[in-house]
This record gives C-alpha cells, structure tokens and sequence, in this order.
C-alpha cells in the first residue's frame, strides 16, 4: 500500500503525472466555476461572484499547465514562448485566483464588503506589480542563459512567498475570527493543505535550488487534496442553501395557511358575534319595554317570569362577551388604551352588584392617592370578575378590596370568606374552562372564562396575579402592576 | 314639539323595539336599509339619526359618510349603534362623523338618554 502511494506520488512529480494532475485541477474548478456561476446567477451575491473569478483563474492556471504539458507530453519538445512567459502566466493566474478565492471565503466575516473590496484591489495592485517586474528580469536572465529553469530562479521564491502571504490571510483570520462561519474547519483545512505545497517548495527552492526530488515528489499531492476540500465546502454551501431554501419555501407555505385561517376565524367570530348579539339585544329591549308596562299590564306572576327572564339573558349576554373577549385576547388584538385612573373609583356599588344582592359586607381600605396609568375599562373588567367570582363562592360574609400604591408598583387585592379552594386546583385556575367541581353537581354555574380573561388583562399590563385560599377560610386574589 | 328620529336599521324587530323605546318622547320614522335610509334622511332632514352599521345595499359607515358631505344634511346629529365592539369599529365611526357609538345588547334606557342628549337644543 505504502509503496503504491509512493509511485503515484512519484507518477505525479512526472511531466505525465503533471499533465493528469493539472487536467484533474481544469475539471475540478470548471467544474465548480460552472455550480458557483449558476447559484450567482440567481442570488446575484459578491460573494459567489468573487468565488467564479477565484475558480476561472485557478482554471486558467490549470488549462495553461495542461496545453505545455500536452506538447512535452505528446510531442517531446516545448516552443520558444512557453519557457519565457508560461512560468510566469502560469502563476500570475494563480496568484489572482489566490487573491480572490482567499477573500471570497473571508466573505461572511468581513467587517464590509468595502474593506473586503478595497483589499482584494490592494492584494491584486501588489500581485500585478511582482508578476510584472518578475516577467521583466525573467526574461532578461532566460536570454543571458537559456537553460536556465524557473524554479530555480529568485522569481519563483518571490511568487512561492507572495502565495504564502496570500494563504496566510484566510488561515489567520479563519482560526482568529469569533463570528459564526459555515464549514470554517473545512476552509481552514483546505488552506492549510494549500500552503504546504508552496512552503515545501520555497525551502527546496532557498536550500537546494529546488533540485530535491524527494521535495518536489512530496509538494505534489497537497493541492489536490486542497481543491477536493475546497470542492466539498462549496458543494455543502449551495446543498445547505437549497435545503434551507426548501425550508424556507415551507414556512412561507405554513405562515400564509396561517394567515388565511386565521383571518377566516376572526371573520368567524366577527359574524358570530352580530348574529349572536343581535337578537339578544331584540330579546333585552322587549323584556325591558314589557317590565316597564311599555306593551301593556302584566300580572304578578308574569312579572316573576320576566325577571327571569331577564336575569337569564343578562347571563347569556356575559356568556358571549365573555368568549369574545378571550378570543379577541388571546389573538394579541388587543391594545390597552392608557388613561389616568382613581381606584377609588372601584368603590361604587355598581360594579358588585352580586355581592349586594347577597348582603354581603364589602369592605374597602380608602386611600387618598390611588392614581394610576392603566387601561379603566379593562381593570374594572378585572375587578368585575373577580368580584362576582367572591361573591359566587362566598354565601355569607365579607369581601374585602384593599388597594396599594407605591413608588413602582400597585397592587389591588380582593379577599373573601368564602369556601375556598383546594389546593390542588390551584395551578389550573386560570385555564380557559376550568372549574372546581364536576359542573352536574356544582351549585355556581359559569363558564370556568372570567379568571382567563383576568389573567390576560393582568399579562397585557405586565403585571402578575397570586392566589391564596385554603377550603373554608377563603380565597385572596393579589394582583401586582408595575407603575407606567 | 316632538323632534324627528331617523331609525335605519335592517334588524326590524330592532327597529320596531327603538320605536317604542322612542316613540313617547320622539315622531319615530324606520328605514330599513341603508339606501332607503339616505333617502328618508333628505326627504324628512330629522334631528337624529340612529344608524346600523351592518346593512344591506350600504354599510353604516357609507350612509354616515355620505350624511356627513351632504351640504343639507351634514348638521345631522348620528348615533351609531351597533354590535361591532371593539375599539377600531368605535374609532371609525367617529372617524367619518358620528356623533356617539352605542353597543349591542344595549339597555333601553341608555339609547333614550342619548337620544335626548344629542337632541338637546344648545
């Protein structure tokens, strides 16, 4: 085995090993000049256009090894030109390529693309700049002495140490950088393998004149390995991008669904809502005209039923205000409308009707600065629920309502002598539905909605919302805000 | 004398129960329809117009529109009424011109206290 690679290594330093090589290296970076080229094509990004020139040129390189060592090759002989100028094009397009490839991989942790711009046309300014002068004295030495080879002249040092320079930039900054990079071991590895061929040939060049063959057998194989790494992490760039495209197309998919289903739910309970609230109102205006004796006398017993009857609708009513409300709540649409507000204002008997009715004690801590910035109407909501709900469980006693204010905060806290609640209800109070009781044999009906809605209110205001009961004693809601 | 109230809405059980909640106090006329109700309001000019918003033929917000860019019309007060509740739907019709916005299911004493109110001579 160790022998087999031994000879392909020695067939690569060959002028045939040459020539197969350098055709591998055309094929290879056509090959991913053509896959970058059509992903540009349709994202347009620098990136990928600097990537394209980088492989063109490293192509360029390849196509130019390939043409001389087809004539050495297959004709035994070179022509005048290719040893005065192809040395020389031949590492200028490398040079370029090296340029560019460096940079374009450095694209997603520039700090800009100017910087990067600006130090790509540095990097070729100064790359141009040793090419030419090289090309000069090349051709002056080659005509003093014409068996003279490249790579044992100083421009073939001067090119080898420029490549170094230019694979040092990714390498340095790869290893240093704490940004995020996709595939960054796999680049960083593929400029490391890169260096080696250039590092080995400038000490073979500096202390053997570059007549090691054991050197230039061992340079051979590293930038082959290098274009595969670089081949993989181009491949894996674009398979990402195009999962992540299909993932993307899929969300996109998911959202509209989304989208339209949620707008057919707030058509829904648009509509629901006025078909429910309309003959409600119809039902609540002639109830109301006929206890008023609007529509004629109505005897004792009739006015017993249209109580009822009342009593009944105003029930349903909250029903569907209530499923409403939390539906509107829960789709985040709405917006508290901040305004000044007292209190104390929660002191008039209206909003515990209940509690009155029951002859309950209400009992209330007065306080002379209870101004707070708040949504009114959705706070008496709160209080309103959690008033009737004191008032529901508690069939004789008191309720008290104690308000607090303080520099950054305000706390309102309602407290019953009711009959409590277990503590194993606790944690699911404030789920929608829930209630303590089988519903056949409890003796308050409701919806299990009004500590919802609560808890939303209390959310929408960033405030929090604490229970304490214990069966028998009573239950105590305290609500904390914080001061807007 | 008593003042002229312009009922429209298509609900007409509604509109029949706003007449007797009304009537003592107001001459109660009923369109059915927002169309119509364009129509009765430049044939009678009444002080008050009660205004569904959810209609046939014209929304309540198109009749209160057009109420509002008629030279002869114009000063006419508008309660909208309706069972639209949220905030947007309120902000709305005070957008294009009514004068107060009452929600479904209301109770009769607060559509007769507004109407009183907004009919109030200045």
């Amino acid at each position: 085995m160790i022998n087999a690679i031994h000879a392909f290594f020695l067939f690569l330093g060959n002028v045939e090993g040459d020539l197969f090589k350098n055709f591998t290296y055309l094929l290879i970076f056509m090959l991913i000049s053509y896959m970058i080229a059509s992903e540009y094509n349709k994202t347009r990004k620098h990136e990928y256009k600097y990537l394209v020139v980088a492989f063109l040129a490293l192509s360029l390189q390849a196509a130019v090894n390939v043409i001389v060592g087809f004539f050495v090759v297959f004709r035994g002989h070179t022509y005048f030109p290719f040893d005065y100028f192809i040395p020389i094009i031949g590492h200028a397009f490398e040079l370029v390529g090296l340029v560019l490839l460096a940079n374009a991989f450095l694209y997603p942790i520039a700090n800009s693309e100017f910087s990067l711009k600006r130090k790509i046309t540095q990097n070729i300014f100064l790359v141009s700049f040793f090419i030419i002068l090289v090309q000069i004295f090349w051709l002056i030495a080659k005509i003093k002495n014409p068996s003279l080879q490249f790579n044992q002249y100083a421009g073939f040092g001067l090119f080898t140490v420029l490549k170094l320079f230019i694979v040092a930039s990714p390498i340095y900054h790869i290893f240093f950088t704490e940004k995020k990079m996709k595939y960054k071991h796999l680049i960083y590895l593929a400029f490391v393998l890169y260096a080696i061929s250039p590092l080995v040939s400038l000490f073979n060049h500096m202390f053997f004149q570059s007549t090691s063959a054991r050197m230039d057998v061992f340079v051979q194989p590293w930038p082959f390995f290098s274009a595969l790494m670089f081949t993989r992490s181009i491949y894996l760039k674009l398979v990402d991008k195009l999962y992540l495209k299909s993932k993307l197309k899929e969300s996109n998919l998911k959202y509209l669904q989304e989208k339209e289903l949620n707008a057919m739910k707030d058509e829904f309970v648009s509509v629901v809502s006025h078909e429910l609230r309309t003959p409600l109102t119809s039902i609540k205006l002639y109830l109301s005209l006929m206890k008023n004796k609007k529509l004629g006398k109505t005897s004792k017993k009739q006015d017993d039923a249209l109580n009822i009857l009342s009593d009944e609708t105003t029930r349903l009513g909250n029903l569907i205000n209530d499923i409403l409300d939390l539906n509107k709540l829960e789709s985040n649409k709405v917006q508290l409308c901040l305004a000044k507000f007292d209190l104390n204002e929660l002191k008039n008997p209206i909003y515990y009707g209940l509690a009155k009715e029951k002859k309950l004690v209400v009992k209330f801590n007065v306080i002379k600065k209870a101004k707070v910035t708040c949504d009114p109407d959705k706070i008496k909501q709160v209080y309103i629920n959690l008033m009737s709900n004191a008032a529901k469980f508690t069939e004789k006693g008191f309720i008290k309502v104690q308000m607090i204010v303080k520099s950054n905060e305000w706390v309102l806290i309602v407290k019953d002598s009711g009959q409590g609640i277990a503590k194993k209800h606790l944690p699911k109070l404030f789920e929608k539905f829930y209630q303590v009781g089988d519903y056949m044999t409890r003796k308050v009906k409701g919806t299990g909605l009004g500590l919802s809605i609560v808890k939303k209110i209390v959310d929408l205001h960033k405030g929090t919302i604490e229970v304490n009961s214990k069966v028998g004693k009573g239950t105590t809601f305290i609500l904390t805000f914080p001061k807007i | 004398m008593k003042k002229n109230v312009l009922i429209i809405e298509d609900e007409e059980n509604i509109a029949k129960a706003e007449e007797l909640i009304l009537q003592d106090n107001f001459n109660v006329i009923i369109a059915n329809d927002g169309e119509q109700g364009l129509k009765k309001a430049k044939e009678i000019i009444p002080d008050l117009i009660i205004l569904d918003l959810m209609m046939p033929n014209r929304g309540g917000y198109d009749v209160c529109y057009h109420l509002r860019q008629d030279d002869e019309l114009k000063h006419i007060k508008i309660l909208m009424v309706t069972a639209k509740d949220q905030q947007i739907d309120e902000d709305k019709g005070m957008l294009v011109g009514a004068n107060e916005y009452l929600t479904k299911p209301f109770e009769p004493e607060d559509l007769l206290n507004l109407a009183l109110t907004l009919t109030k001579d200045d």
